[in-house]
Formats: C-alpha cells, sequence, structure tokens
C-alpha cells in the first residue's frame, strides 16, 4: 500500500473510511478510491484519510452506483483554485486580448489580477501547505519542499476553513505582495515595459538564442490614437499587466497542452522540450516586468522539467511526473488564466473517453451509462482498472469489461509512444485519411438507390461512416478541437469530412509556419 | 427557386406564410420559433433545426436526410413520409407526431421522446433509439431491423407485424405492448421486460432472452426455436402452442404458466409439469368442439401436436388442415390438393412439394430452402406469414395475399422453366 502525495487527492476517487487496498490492486467494489490525477488506487492512512479530503469535501466525488455525475459530463479528475477563483475569462482557455483598462480600474478587473488573490505564500496558504506537504520529490530544492499542491492552495483561501470553497473577492493587484516597480505615468517607463514584455514573446517564434525579429508576430499592442492632440497613451501599469497577463494565456499553450499529457498518462519525454522555449520566454518576461513571484515559480517547474530531461526514463513518470505536477500546481494557482487545465483537460477527455468506448464492439449506450454511473469517467481509471472489478461496478459481462480494458489499454500504448514533434504531424495526417474515407464512404453511401432500405451494403457503408466520426472525435480532442468537434458534428457527412481537411490545411500550414 | 436565407425564413414564418416545396437544404434555423409552419415537400436536407420550436409543423414528404434535429420540438408534427435518412434526432420531442411511412434509416434518436408516436410502416432500419421514450407508440409493420433500442421504454407501444430482426433490446421495456406476429429473429434482448406483452405467433427464434421479464406475457403459439432463455421469467405467461426447439432454458422460472388454448387460465400449471408443456412434452388438450367436421377425404392436425421427421404424402384431390406444428417435415401434395394450414398452425424447415393449393393462415418459416416447390396456387391471408422460398412450376404459380400478410419471400423459377 502507499500514499499518493496530497496533490494527487483532488480528483474522481470514492470517499469511504473503511476502504482498504491490497497490494495487488485488487478493486474493492464500490468503495474504491482513485487518484484523479494519476489513477493510481489510493489508500488512506492507517489514522484516516488523508487531510485534504477532509478540508476539501466537495472534490470527493462519490462512485457508487447511480451516485455520478450525468453521463457524457464526467466528474472532473481534478480540482484546483481555478475550479472556484473568480475569473473574468475561462480557465485553460485563452480570452480575448484585455481591453484597454480605464485608469482608475483595479487591477482585480483581470483574470489574474483575482488570481493573485489566492497567491500560495499568503499566510492562509503557508498555514495550509505546513498542514499538508507533500513528500519532496526527487528534483532540486527549489522546486519542492514548499510546493503547495492545488488542493492545499484550494483549502487555504479566506473563509474556507471549513472545506466549503469561497467565493474570493476580487483584489487590487497593488494588495498582493509582488514585486511590481511604483507604477509611474511616464510614457518611457510604459513604453519600457511593453517592449520587454513584446521581445520576451517574441523569441516563443524564434529559435532561443537569437534575438527576436522586429516582424514577428506578437501581440497587439495599444498605439497613440491619431485623435489624440497629444500623442500620449492613456494607460498604466495596470495595463501593462493585463496585457502581460493576456500574453501570458495565449503562448503557455504548449505548456498546456505538455501538462494535460502529464495529467492523461505517462508522455514521453519529449514532450518537456516541446514547451521548455515558451517557458523561457515567458521567464524573461517575468523578470522583466519584475514580477519575481511568479518566475520563481516558472523557474521552480523549469527545474523540475529539467531534472526530467536530466533522467534516463523515456518516460516521464513516478516521481519526476509528480514533481512536475506539484510544481505547475504553484503556476495554477498563481495564474489559473494561463495554466488552469480543469475545464479544457476535462471536455478532452469526456470525449476521448466516451470515443474510445464507442470503439468497444458490443458496448451501446446502456453500458456506457451504466459505466458512467459507475463513476468510470477518465483515462486514468480504465487503466488501472481491472475488467472483474469493471463488471462488479457495472453489472455488464466481464468478457465486455474485458473488451473495455483492452480498448484503453490499447489507447495507452499508442499514445505513450508519441512524441510532440512527430506526432501532431502524425495525427494530423491520420486526420486527413479519415476525412478521406468519410467522403468515399459518403459518396458511396449517397450513390445507393434510394428505395433499397435495409441493404447490407448500406448497412456496412453507415458502420464504416460512423467508425470513422468517432476516430475523428478523438483525434480532435487529442488536438484541444473539442469547440470544432461540437460544430463539426451539426453539419452533413460530406460537409464534415471538408471541415476536418480544411482544419488540417490550417493547422498543417500554422505548424510550418511556427517552425524555426 | 431560389434558396432561402435564415432571415427571410423567419420573416415568412411571422407572416405566416407557408414554406411549402422549398429549396432549405443546408439552412441554419436551429432554435427558432417555427410552430406550426407549413414545410411541406421542403428539401432540408443537412439543415440545422437543432432546438428549433416546430410544435404542429407540416414536414410531410420532406426531405431532412442527414439533418441535425437534435433538441428540437416536434411535439404533433406531422412528418409523413418524411425522408429522414442519417438525421440526428437526439433529445428530440416528438411526442404525438406522425412519422407514418417516414424513413429513419442509420438515424439517432437517442433519448428522443415519441410517446404516442404514429411510426406505422415507418422504415427504422439501423436507427438508434437509445433509451428512447416510446410509450404508446405505434410501429405496426414498421421495419427496425438491426435497430438498437437499449433502455427504450416501449410501454403498451404497437409492434403488431413489425420486423425487428437482429435489432438490439437489451434492457428494453416492453410491458404490456403488442408485437403480434412480430418478427423478432435474431434480437438481442438481455434483461428485456415484457411482462403482460403480448407475443402471439411472434417468430422469436435464435432470441437471446437472456434475464428476460415475461411474466404475464402471451406466447401462444410463438417461435423460441434455438433462443436463449436462461433465468428468464415466465410466470404467469400463456404458452400454449409456443415452440422452443434447441432452446436453452436453464434456470427458467415457470410458476402459473398457463398452458390453455385460449389462454384464458383455463389450465394451469407450474414447474417440471409447466416445463414439459413448453417442450411440447405434454400436449394440451384442445376443446373437443374446435375440431371441425370432415369431409371423407380430409385430414386434420390438432392444435398442440407436433410432428417431426415425418414423411407425408397427400394424393390429387384430397385435402388437409393442419393446425398443428410440423417441424422438418416432407410432404408431397397431388395435383389440386388443398393444404391449408390453420391460424395456429406453424410448419417448420419443412418442404411441401407438388401441384397443390397451399392457403396459409398460419406460419411457414422455411430453413430448408427451398421450402414450397411447385405449387399451383399458395394463398395467403392476413393472419398468414411465410418467410422463404417458393419454387414455382414451369407454369408459374398464382399467389393470392391478401393486405396485411406478413412475407420474406423469395420467388424463383423451376431450372425446368427458365428460358422457356
Amino acid at each position: 500500500m502507499r500514499r499518493l502525495p496530497s496533490s494527487c487527492y483532488g480528483g474522481n476517487r470514492m470517499s469511504a473510511p473503511t476502504v482498504s487496498c491490497q497490494k495487488c490492486g485488487k478493486l474493492l467494489g464500490p468503495t474504491m478510491r482513485f487518484c484523479g490525477m494519476c489513477g493510481t488506487p489510493v489508500v488512506p492512512d492507517e489514522d484516516g484519510p488523508p487531510t485534504d479530503i477532509r478540508t476539501d469535501p466537495e472534490a470527493t466525488i462519490q462512485m457508487k452506483k447511480g451516485a455520478v455525475p450525468k453521463p457524457g459530463k464526467p466528474a472532473p479528475p481534478n480540482r484546483s483554485p481555478a475550479r472556484t477563483a473568480p475569473m473574468s475569462g475561462k480557465a485553460g482557455q485563452a480570452p480575448p486580448p484585455a481591453p484597454a483598462a480605464k485608469p482608475a480600474a483595479p487591477a482585480a478587473a483581470s483574470t489574474a489580477a483575482s488570481a493573485t488573490s489566492a497567491t500560495p505564500g499568503s499566510p492562509q496558504a503557508s498555514k495550509a501547505t505546513a498542514a499538508t506537504a507533500p513528500a519532496a520529490p526527487a528534483v532540486p530544492p527549489a522546486a519542492s519542499p514548499a510546493a503547495p499542491s492545488p488542493v492545499v492552495a484550494s483549502a487555504a483561501r479566506p473563509g474556507d476553513e471549513d472545506g466549503a470553497p469561497t467565493e474570493i473577492p476580487p483584489r487590487p493587484l497593488e494588495a498582493v505582495s509582488v514585486d511590481i516597480p511604483k507604477p509611474t505615468s511616464s510614457r518611457s517607463e510604459f513604453q519600457r515595459l511593453l517592449e520587454e514584455v513584446e521581445t520576451g514573446f517574441e523569441s516563443i517564434v524564434t529559435p532561443e538564442p537569437e534575438p527576436a525579429p522586429r516582424g514577428a508576430p506578437a501581440v497587439e499592442r495599444p498605439r497613440p490614437k491619431a485623435s489624440d492632440p497629444t500623442g500620449e497613451i492613456p494607460h498604466d501599469l495596470t495595463e501593462a499587466r493585463a496585457l502581460f497577463d493576456a500574453m501570458v494565456v495565449e503562448h503557455a499553450r504548449p505548456i498546456r497542452d505538455f501538462m494535460i499529457e502529464v495529467r492523461l498518462g505517462e508522455p514521453l519525454r519529449a514532450w518537456v522540450d516541446f514547451s521548455m522555449p515558451a517557458l523561457r520566454a515567458i521567464l524573461r518576461s517575468a523578470q522583466g516586468m519584475g514580477i519575481g513571484e511568479f518566475a520563481e515559480k516558472i523557474q521552480s517547474f523549469m527545474k523540475a522539467l529539467e531534472f526530467a530531461q536530466s533522467g534516463s526514463d523515456r518516460l516521464v513518470r513516478g516521481q519526476v511526473r509528480q514533481a512536475i505536477i506539484d510544481t505547475y500546481s504553484e503556476l495554477t494557482a498563481y495564474m489559473p488564466a494561463a495554466f488552469a487545465l480543469e475545464q479544457e483537460s476535462n471536455r478532452r477527455e469526456s470525449v476521448i473517453v466516451h470515443s474510445l468506448l464507442m470503439q468497444v464492439p458490443g458496448l451501446h449506450k446502456v453500458g456506457i451509462d451504466r459505466i458512467y454511473g459507475a463513476g468510470l469517467t477518465s483515462l486514468a481509471l480504465f487503466y488501472v482498472a481491472r475488467p472483474s472489478d469493471i463488471s462488479e461496478l457495472t453489472g455488464i459481462s466481464v468478457e465486455l469489461a474485458q473488451s473495455v480494458v483492452a480498448r484503453f489499454r490499447d489507447y495507452r500504448k499508442r499514445t505513450e509512444s508519441l512524441s510532440p514533434e512527430h506526432n501532431r504531424a502524425a495525427e494530423l495526417a491520420a486526420l486527413s485519411e479519415l476525412a478521406n474515407t468519410l467522403e468515399r464512404v459518403v459518396g458511396e453511401y449517397d450513390g445507393q438507390p434510394a428505395g433499397n432500405v435495409g441493404d447490407a451494403k448500406k448497412r456496412e457503408l453507415r458502420r464504416v461512416r460512423g467508425d470513422a466520426m468517432i476516430e475523428i472525435g478523438l483525434q480532435l480532442a487529442r488536438l484541444g478541437e473539442v469547440d470544432r468537434l461540437r460544430e463539426i458534428e451539426k453539419l452533413p457527412f460530406a460537409a464534415r469530412a471538408a471541415s476536418v481537411r480544411v482544419f488540417v490545411a490550417e493547422a498543417q500550414k500554422q505548424s510550418r509556419g511556427t517552425k524555426p | 427557386m431560389a434558396k432561402l436565407t435564415r432571415d427571410e425564413v423567419v420573416k415568412m414564418a411571422a407572416r405566416g406564410e407557408r414554406l411549402a416545396q422549398r429549396d432549405l437544404s443546408g439552412i441554419d434555423l436551429s432554435n427558432l420559433a417555427l410552430e406550426s409552419v407549413d414545410f411541406s415537400r421542403s428539401d432540408l436536407s443537412g439543415a440545422n433545426l437543432g432546438g428549433a420550436k416546430m410544435r404542429g409543423a407540416n414536414l410531410r414528404n420532406a426531405a431532412l436526410r442527414e439533418a441535425y434535429i437534435a433538441g428540437a420540438d416536434l411535439r404533433d408534427a406531422n412528418l409523413d413520409k418524411a425522408e429522414l435518412d442519417s438525421a440526428n434526432l437526439d433529445k428530440c420531442l416528438l411526442s404525438s407526431s406522425n412519422l407514418s411511412r417516414a424513413n429513419l434509416e442509420g438515424a439517432t434518436l437517442l433519448e428522443a421522446v415519441l410517446d404516442k408516436a404514429r411510426l406505422t410502416n415507418a422504415q427504422l432500419d439501423s436507427a438508434n433509439f437509445g433509451k428512447a421514450n416510446l410509450e404508446g407508440a405505434s410501429l405496426a409493420h414498421a421495419d427496425i431491423n438491426e435497430a438498437y433500442l437499449g433502455g427504450a421504454r416501449l410501454k403498451g407501444a404497437d409492434l403488431r407485424g413489425a420486423n425487428l430482426a437482429g435489432a438490439n433490446l437489451e434492457e428494453a421495456i416492453l410491458i404490456e405492448a403488442n408485437l403480434d406476429g412480430a418478427d423478432l429473429t435474431g434480437v438481442h434482448a438481455p434483461s428485456t421486460d415484457f411482462t403482460s406483452a403480448s407475443l402471439v405467433q411472434a417468430n422469436l427464434t435464435g432470441v437471446l432472452l437472456k434475464g428476460a421479464k415475461l411474466g404475464k406475457a402471451d406466447l401462444r403459439r410463438a417461435n423460441l426455436s434455438e433462443s436463449n432463455l436462461d433465468s428468464a421469467v415466465l410466470s404467469g405467461a400463456k404458452i400454449f402452442g409456443v415452440i422452443v426447439l434447441k432452446a436453452s432454458l436453464e434456470g427458467l422460472t415457470l410458476e402459473g404458466v398457463d398452458v390453455s388454448p385460449d389462454g384464458d387460465g383455463k389450465l394451469v400449471v407450474s414447474g417440471a409439469e409447466a416445463l414439459r408443456a413448453l417442450r411440447g412434452e405434454v400436449a394440451a388438450q384442445a376443446p373437443a368442439a374446435s375440431i371441425p367436421p370432415l369431409a371423407p377425404n380430409q385430414r386434420y392436425f390438432g392444435q398442440g401436436d407436433l410432428l417431426r421427421n415425418a414423411t407425408l404424402e397427400f394424393s390429387a384431390g384430397s385435402s388437409v388442415i393442419v393446425e398443428s406444428h410440423f417441424d422438418n417435415c416432407a410432404i408431397t401434395l397431388g395435383q389440386g390438393t388443398l393444404l391449408t394450414l390453420g391460424a395456429p398452425g406453424i410448419l417448420t424447415n419443412c418442404r411441401v412439394s407438388g401441384p397443390g393449393v397451399i392457403v396459409v393462415h398460419g406460419q411457414i418459416f422455411d430453413g430448408q430452402r427451398p421450402g414450397l416447390i411447385g405449387p399451383a396456387k399458395i394463398v395467403i391471408s392476413a393472419s398468414g406469414a411465410i418467410a422463404g422460398t417458393v419454387v414455382q412450376p414451369a407454369d408459374k404459380t398464382i399467389f393470392a395475399i391478401e393486405p396485411g400478410a406478413r412475407l420474406r419471400l423469395t420467388i424463383t423459377e423451376h431450372p425446368q422453366g427458365k428460358g422457356n
């Protein structure tokens, strides 16, 4: 039996004080408990459940039959402060560029500013950290001992002592102990800051050692209006910070992609390289802006990644993976708008899980709903569950449960061997091939005589068409294109094929354009 | 006629104008209020009608192929003969709508509400009705082949004469449904609830009914050959004349089973006796009054008898009435011999040859093809059903088929007659 670090306790699990787990991994009926982050069966200590379970009861999801989220809306595998922190934008999604703030408006109006109110480092956060600090992972010291988990940060919010989530009132940026130079109204100071931000982000799309080219795409910055006789820009530091936050959100995408891969399994180490350039750029910008606390958290995370890079394991797993998750949780707590994965990850994961279940022969709506009804809604759970357990929990036959487990294991094996440089291109190519298949089948189906109802050929074509659509959905979800999938599903099949092809072409073009 | 835009449709609908016979293919009419609008014969193929309010709309003969209609309100709508091939009608409200003769081949209707809807003679091949509500719906003579009805609610639904071959009914609720004469060949129906359903003369050959609830169901003269009834509950069921050849009957619950011919509760047995009755080992006594008076050249095979592997020959001019069950028999008819298969009569895997006249009120399931060779005339009444192959003589067979007869017939020419 082993106990996981506290940061692992935030996801789908069952809560039952008497739960016990054997070393063989046998899941004991409806009282199973899993870690939502890594899917590992979790066993509480002899003296009761982990602290964070007590302090965050809402994060507990009962996995008993019938006591589950609605099918198709799996329970959030993890809970982070982003879930309850007041935000103007959606966590994990890039909001539109921040509008020009009024000079008198508090910084809390921006997403990141409000999130900073829950910043670890506040007295409450420190208290909770001391109570539940995980065992120090094998990473450089800066990354670990004081690193609070997302759950810790969540439990540490003001007014949250009893475990209930509490809305945090927006606080102005000045109220946070962040090392930011005093705002000045001088134009030159603002321009300097803006240039630093821009320079930092330009480097994202260029090779690291070289200086950023002036023509590189960058987020549009405010310009003096022609109608303004003074030529002055009506900005202050708050606006610069809002712009900085928006750019972090935009450019943190590869980092989020990487962390979603970490969250869904054990990705190849090459994913680390994939996210490093963006991190370096954000770090430089944070330092340039004088946001020391943020820069420190980025550095901690980077150290965990560097440790993963230096290891011999080709996969990101074990303590290395845990250290990455822990240090990343600090970033999530600091700036949920840019780093929170919950919403984006859940949307992707629910489509992936549903697609994989749809691909199991003999499993249909009734069986799938039974599986969801038993709380089996995340990839991590399927990775560790055994057929007998699934059968026992859901009532589906053992044979069917074996097929389910086999399908998820196949998928895990397939995705674990993907590397970021090659797999995006390969996935796009696969998507293109699926679009071709769909188009061909639709053409054949349309060519069948109208009155030929119940024809075996038409049935077969419908089956192939359906299979292609499920696989397209799976691929689009992997690429983070859930919204696109939802739109495509409303189109007739020929238009779906065309739409997928357009997307692939755009994505390939973009990919070529951003390569150094 | 030029294509209309969404705004034009909105304006026309607001003015109460008809939108019949319009080309509206691919149009986005999602979430619009289009109650009672006339779209009859319009082309709405690939249109987006998701969440549209179309209660009482007229979509008769409309083309809605591959349309996205999920979550739309189509209660009381007229979709008679509408073309809905591969359309998405998930969670659609279709209560009391008319979908008679509509084509819903390959359509998805997950969790759709179709209570009291009319789907008579509709084409529902491979449609997905997962967890749909079809309570009190009329699906008589509908083609529901290979459809998915898992978890669907069909309480009191009318499925008389429907073709459900190869359909999936896992955990569906068919309480008090009427499936008389329905074809359920190869249906997957584990844990399905057929309590108090009527399955008189239904073909349930090769059906998976493991753990199914058939309490108080009327199974008289139903064919359950090669079915799996393990752990099924048949307590209080009416089983007179039921065929269970090669069926798996382990763990069957058979308490208070009615074995009377009329299903009137006059002869009720339980346990081992009921099992013997189910297997046809004990022939229930048919009332003497029901045996028709016979002419000297007539032969009569009454209800409750089971004749297997027999060879029978009836000379020219004779007449034979069969109201029992013949299995794997070879029957030779002379010139003009009249073979009348009564309503309770069933021929399974039999070979009937010779230039006789065959009148079918019962059922012929012809596994050993061809089953009917060289008949001079075949008359099939409204209650008759034939699934098999007819080999015509050189001078062709005369067919007389009453409306309502259920046929899955292959008619071939006699090898010697070809090219004549």
